[in-house]
């Protein structure tokens, strides 16, 4: 390859070798941590660059392709580390009772190091997945982490947190707790010492009690996220949040609680919901299974009334679709500007659907975002679907309780949004309606209804992540009349 | 049609060999280096660049013009920078000088990840194959080397 005839002289060179140890570094950090090591043995140039990165991450991969075991790795690695500065420091593993005095020394020395970035795995594998942090065998976090002024963002996964009397995380701004039990006061005096926050993710904390969010006032506080499966979250607990500075609250993964006590969101103006893996985790048992679910979900939407931005995914959409078909709505009512809907398109989602579009008087933006139906995002409430013949979806418009005349005075743009990968939604140049539903009905009544009832609306928009069709309300008249 | 300011300020950069490139400054100050200049009014027309030669110049102001496109969606960006980075390695040490002394860092770091992705899951023997290094220790430090190292790698 390199026998070109015509010979240029900086393609026989070494020319990585004359870069500048930082640029050096730079790369290293790049790679994954084996292949950076692996550097020091290409030359003398080479021999000790690995030594001062500033990325250091042990992650499965190393034991994967070096066939070394984590622990005795990590001794080695901090004994040879040279560089004064550690920006990130990062481990997966399975913690052991025998392991709190390496643990401890790798910590030490990341703080030493100014760590940044510290993000620390003691249960890569879910093999304490069932274990409560308040037990052993736990790693009690050293409480050195605390008062570690660098310290910018912190990700704990299945550790215990025993907070010192003082401490004060000053430039703070990231926190995220994965597996962890979080006992009463425990965010609260968290929050209170990180004066920076913006972002609090909780990931299956607390599974087994009451647990009360308390997220202490932050002018800098941004997103609060919590993430649940169904599995180990004991289905008579409660959440309890308390966060008056939160503006984007994200929930995700599960509704397993029993309840929903939202407390305090007054500056809350963005609110997204995504349980769609509830499709897979509840298991109905009869007619009806559904109804506490319905229950719990109605009481958590109530509480975001005021949000200016409102998501929510194609579960949450058929719940209540489910509830509208039996009539058993109350008033909801949200001031949102901005809604964004996850659906599937199928047929008897069309209660949802409509149920929401009523209920969002305020929406200027509406987003539908189409997910690919995959047999698996389905409620199987058996009553509910022999009530409603969905064959007959143009009928079902034209019930007045569904009838979306009168209502979304304040539409301006909807924007229907395929989210398969590398979708086309046009063909030779042209867009078809047809072909962007793929024949799924209710995406085209949809089109349909919001042209003819939505006064204000200005444009639609189909769009995937490559390409985009805007039809004009406009040229939809000219059409009418031509 | 056209949504890029049409009234932008022009700016004019001098490489190394003494070419003269004319570039809007919306563009330019993607280099934080220009960047500062500019924002301190110490912008001299034309803005000396002692250490990036004309060629790699018309390379690193083609990404920052491609980067300063407001209308280019992230997609359509990495695509474009997959193709950017398709050189020789003689100029993409030039690009990461460059990139380094502008202080471009979106540049620098695609740049590394470029030559990352050479090293990365490759045998010590390949990469300096690939990048001609020259294995310069004596067998006594390259047995030294083996047993240093042997609690990463055989």
């Amino acid at each position: 390859m390199a026998e070109s005839t015509n010979e240029n002289l900086e393609m026989v060179q070494d020319m990585i070798s004359i870069l500048p140890d930082e640029i050096l570094q730079l790369i290293l950090e790049k790679l994954p941590l084996e292949d950076a090591v692996k550097t020091g043995c290409l030359s003398r140039r080479w021999k000790d660059v690995w030594k001062y990165i500033t990325r250091i991450s042990f992650e499965s991969s190393w034991v994967e392709s070096t066939g070394k075991e984590i622990v005795p790795s990590l001794d080695h690695f901090v004994s040879l580390h040279q560089g004064p500065k550690v920006k990130c420091f990062s481990f997966e593993m399975t913690y052991e009772l025998n392991m709190a005095d390496q643990v401890n020394s790798w910590i030490l020395f990341a703080v030493k190091k100014n760590v940044e970035r510290l993000c620390l795995d003691f249960d890569v594998d879910r093999v304490n997945y069932e274990l409560n942090t308040e037990h052993d065998p736990c790693y009690e976090l050293h409480s050195r982490v605390f008062t570690c002024e660098s310290l910018v963002s912190l990700t704990l996964r299945f550790c215990r947190l025993k907070f010192p009397d003082l401490f004060h995380l000053r430039y703070l701004r990231t926190i995220k707790l994965w597996q962890i039990e979080l006992p009463d006061k425990t965010l609260q005096k968290v929050t209170s010492n990180t004066p920076v926050l913006e972002e609090l993710v909780l990931i299956e904390c607390s599974r087994t009690f009451d647990f009360y969010i308390d997220v202490a006032p932050n002018p800098n506080f941004h997103t609060l996220e919590i993430v649940e499966e169904l599995s180990e979250v004991h289905s008579w607990t409660v959440i309890e949040i308390n966060a008056p500075s939160v503006r984007k609250l994200v929930m995700c993964q599960c509704m397993p609680r029993l309840e929903y006590r939202i407390k305090n969101i007054s500056q809350c103006h963005e609110v997204r919901l995504n349980f769609d893996s509830m499709f897979g985790a509840v298991q109905v048992e009869e007619n009806g299974g559904f109804r506490d679910y319905e229950d719990i979900l109605l009481k958590l939407l109530s509480n975001f009334k005021h949000a200016r931005t409102l998501r929510l995914c194609n579960w949450c959409i058929q719940l209540l679709s489910v509830r509208e078909v039996r009539k058993f709505t109350g008033s909801l009512s949200f001031s949102c500007t901005h809604l964004d809907l996850y659906t599937c398109f199928q047929m008897w989602e069309t209660p949802g659907i409509a149920y929401i579009l009523k209920a969002c008087h305020d929406v200027e933006n509406l987003v539908i975002l189409i997910d690919e139906y995959d047999g698996h995002a389905v409620l199987q409430i058996y009553d509910v679907l022999t009530l409603y013949d969905f064959e007959e979806i143009s009928k079902f418009w034209r019930n007045e309780d569904y009838s979306l005349v009168g209502h979304l005075k304040n539409l301006k743009v909807v924007e229907f949004k395929e989210t398969r990968e590398e979708y086309h939604i046009m063909n030779n140049g042209t867009f078809e309606l047809h072909t962007f539903f793929k024949e799924r009905e209710l995406g085209m009544h949809l089109v349909d209804l919001l042209m003819e009832n939505a006064d204000n609306l200005k444009c639609v928009v189909f769009s995937s992540d490559k390409q985009q069709h805007v039809i004009y309300r406009k040229d939809v008249d000219v059409v009418d009349k031509v | 049609m056209s949504l890029s300011p049409s009234t932008s300020k022009m700016l004019s950069l001098k490489s190394s060999d003494g070419k003269v490139l004319e570039v809007e400054e919306h563009v330019a100050v993607l280099c934080e280096t220009i960047k500062s200049l500019v924002e301190d009014g110490c912008a001299d027309s034309p803005i000396p660049l002692a250490n990036v030669d004309g060629a790699t110049l018309g390379n690193v102001m083609e990404w920052c013009k491609k980067h300063a496109d407001q209308k280019a969606s992230a997609d359509d960006l990495e695509d474009w920078d997959a193709e950017f980075v398709e050189r020789d390695q003689g100029e993409l040490y030039h690009l990461i000088m460059a990139a380094n002394y502008l202080n471009i860092k979106g540049l620098l770091d695609l740049i590394c990840q470029k030559v990352a992705d050479m090293i990365k899951g490759k045998h010590p023997e390949k990469i300096r194959e690939i990048f001609n290094i020259e294995n310069d220790f004596t067998p006594e430090q390259q047995e030294q080397i083996r047993k240093d190292n042997s609690w990463a790698f055989e």
